[in-house]
């Protein structure tokens, strides 16, 4: 019993003396493979990590999918000039492209206008992995093209500008290149006043528009007028600004012929360049306006104060006559009726060139100018400014500056003296205290003889009377410098003037470049003739838009009305 | 016991395994959702950018002058501005304090508005226009 109990405890313990080593071996070799198992993972893991990183890298921040998200620009009525709509562009990835000859002919084939050289040469190179084929197509033509089915070439969306006027307005909104980034005028401020945002593919960005001053009623109907002078008057070009003479604020800029923003090309083309402000001229005698300004603000004059203009005035080599002489002193009222080149260097030379030069600083003429649109044309001042120069520039030519400008210091004289900066944004007419030019007595006088020039039968803008508007302006008619000097027959001839006179609201400044007639017999080309009765028509036109009211309804005059008011019940 | 424990052990994890599967379909399936959704709504907010583009282009002055002219509009013109005082329209002096030209229609004679304002014309264009009012 003891010997079999000893025999069992014996085998017992044999027993389990030889499973343990077993089981410890089998769990061993379990931990092992799972240890291996998870070894491969983590080693797998990490080699993704550490290999395929640079890749991801280079899908998410490659810049070809970047596009720039720009507000929307609106009149200032929130009528749409400018906005960003979604397009697909077409893209290659040459590596994936099976038939580069297929390709290279379907697409040509669908989509006119594709540089098929170009493109055969940019998908040629294996080595790319991406190449832009067309950019901004319209749904249709991307719908041809996705039917095509063409292997390796794909869409992406992004944003492309839209600008559902055309090319009004074009000068100044100015236009954006092929990555919606602004190059010139109002779009090119956007992105230096960071209005932009830098996105990935189509995504707009929620921003407030940008409101300008513009009246795009003004500015169709002056655009329209300003064609109609081009073709009646034969002229090559045309410019015309409508401001408000209190603010500054640009109602309506044209300047023909026009560019468009949704061809940059057409900023290259220097016959499109905008007149109002890229550009500067010697605008002639409108400047008498300053001149008679400086004598009234200055006290040398008052508008009864005779000048003996019939002898003519020498200036080094130069002779300056009257081309319409009169033969009799002049008051400063007749000089300014009957335009005198004469009558008006004598009152520049009574002042004095230190005078004349602190006067036309003090309106901005001698600085360069800058507007949202981007930098005006800076003006071009004589060399040395000595006695000719004054007489001159008494006149208007010897000075050049850009329409705009001197449109802007027209409307500081007439506004009661306070000095205006143009602008075309609506939320940047300060209300600070501005700067006085001239006192409001002289603005005074200057608003009568500006209005005495269009009712007076003498006086040269007699045509730019617009149906009871109380117009009032001075005519401008420059010679243009060519080669050997002053050429007689190419003129640029304007009108400045401003409406209604009494209490002026605008500012108009009409220029017509080289016209080739004029109203009436004979193609005489001065502006009154042209210049004045375009500015007369364009008044009319947009005064009853700007609400001005016609003076026959101001003053209650029920009875030249059409229609007898019964009597009041009293 | 035991055993009774390890059957409603299993059946619990097998419950489990089913309602994560159930969860997981369904997030996937609402973000799925969501995600066209959003494509919806950035569809749409591009189509509402196209059409207020294409509404702003057939709008344009451009094309509405000569369709205007061709149902014989024009342009305004001065001559087509008239005081209100003078305008025979029985709207005169509706709800502007200004009924005294009018009788109602039961004849009794409007009160006479004792201030009648000189420049009450050029409350209307302004007002329609959207302007500042004439200095």
């Amino acid at each position: 019993m003891t010997a079999a109990a000893s025999i069992t405890r014996s085998s017992g313990g044999r027993i389990a003396g030889s499973a343990k080593p077993r089981l410890q071996l089998r769990a061993l070799v379990v931990l092992c493979c799972v240890l291996a198992v998870f070894a491969t993972i983590t080693g797998r893991l990490l080699w993704l990590a550490l290999k395929s990183g640079p890749e991801l890298k280079v899908t998410l921040a490659e810049p070809l999918a970047r596009s720039w998200s720009r507000p929307d620009i609106v009149d200032r009525h929130g009528r749409l000039l400018a906005t960003d709509v979604a397009v697909h562009s077409l893209y290659a990835d040459p590596q994936l492209i099976l038939d580069l000859d297929e390709v290279v002919e379907k697409l040509g084939a669908t989509l006119p206008g594709l540089d098929t050289a170009e493109l055969r040469k940019s998908l040629s190179d294996r080595s790319r992995r991406f190449a832009w084929v067309a950019r901004g197509l319209s749904p249709r033509q991307a719908q041809r093209v996705h039917d095509l089915g063409l292997p390796g070439v794909a869409f992406r969306a992004e944003l492309k500008r839209a600008y559902p006027l055309g090319a009004l307005a074009g000068h100044l909104i100015g236009t954006v290149n092929v990555d919606n980034k602004g190059i010139a005028g109002i779009e090119r401020m956007l992105d230096e006043t960071s209005h932009v945002e830098a996105v990935q593919g189509p995504g707009r960005t929620l921003r407030s528009p940008v409101r300008l001053t513009i009246d795009i009623g003004v500015q169709h109907a002056l655009a329209e007028e300003l064609k109609q002078a081009v073709s009646r008057y034969a002229a090559t070009a045309a410019a015309g600004v409508v401001l408000e003479a209190a603010s500054g604020r640009i109602v309506a800029a044209v300047s023909l012929p026009q560019s468009d923003p949704a061809r940059p090309a057409d900023w290259l083309d220097p016959a499109r360049a905008d007149r109002l402000m890229s550009g500067t001229y010697e605008l002639g005698s409108i400047f008498k306006t300053l001149t008679i300004a400086m004598a009234l603000d200055s006290g040398a004059a008052d508008l009864d104060k005779t000048y003996d203009v019939r002898r003519s005035l020498t200036a080094g080599p130069y002779t300056i006559t009257d081309p319409h002489p009169l033969g009799r002193p002049l008051s400063v009222r007749d000089i300014f009726l009957h335009s005198s080149n004469v009558g008006a260097g004598m009152m520049a030379l009574e002042a004095g060139a230190e005078r004349q030069r602190a006067f036309l600083a003090r309106l901005g003429l001698l600085e360069p100018a800058r507007i949202e649109a981007g930098p005006m044309a800076p003006p071009q001042l004589p060399k040395q400014w000595g006695r000719a120069e004054t007489i001159t520039i008494g006149y208007g030519h010897g000075l050049s500056v850009a329409p705009l400008q001197f449109a802007a210091a027209f409307a500081s004289l007439v506004n009661g003296g306070s000095k205006v900066v143009p602008t075309f944004l609506a939320e940047s007419g300060s209300k600070t205290e501005r700067e006085g030019v001239v006192s409001a007595a002289t603005s005074a006088r200057l608003r009568e003889i500006l209005r005495l020039n269009v009712t007076n039968t003498a006086g040269t803008g007699r045509r730019a009377e617009a149906e009871a508007y109380r117009v009032g302006g001075k005519t401008g008619t420059a010679e243009m410098p060519g080669r050997g000097g002053y050429q007689e027959k190419v003129v640029i001839s304007s009108f400045i003037g401003a409406f209604p006179m009494d209490a002026p609201r605008y500012v108009t400044l009409v220029s017509l470049f080289e016209p080739q007639t004029g109203e009436g017999p004979g193609n005489h080309i001065t502006a009154g003739l042209n210049a004045a009765p375009a500015t007369a028509r364009i008044i009319e036109r947009i005064a009853p838009l700007l609400g001005i009211l016609p003076r026959r309804i101001e003053t209650r005059a029920l009875e030249t009305a059409p229609f007898d008011a019964p009597p009041a019940a009293q | 016991m035991r055993r009774a424990i390890n059957w409603v052990l299993m059946l619990a994890a097998l419950a489990g395994a089913f309602a994560l599967y159930a969860i997981k379909y369904d997030a996937r399936r609402l973000e799925a959702k969501m995600q066209a959704q959003e494509r919806a709504l950035e569809k749409a907010e591009n189509d509402v950018t196209i059409l207020m583009a294409e509404r702003a282009h057939l709008a344009r002055p451009e094309r509405l002058e000569p369709l205007a002219r061709s149902l014989g509009l024009a342009p305004m013109t001065g001559g087509q501005f008239l005081r209100i005082e003078s305008s025979p329209s029985p709207l005169v002096g509706e709800g502007r304090g200004g009924g005294d030209r009018r009788t109602s229609a039961a004849g009794i004679p409007p009160t006479p508005n004792p201030n009648p304002s000189p420049h009450r014309v050029e409350d209307a264009p302004s007002a329609r226009w959207g302007g500042e009012p004439r200095q």
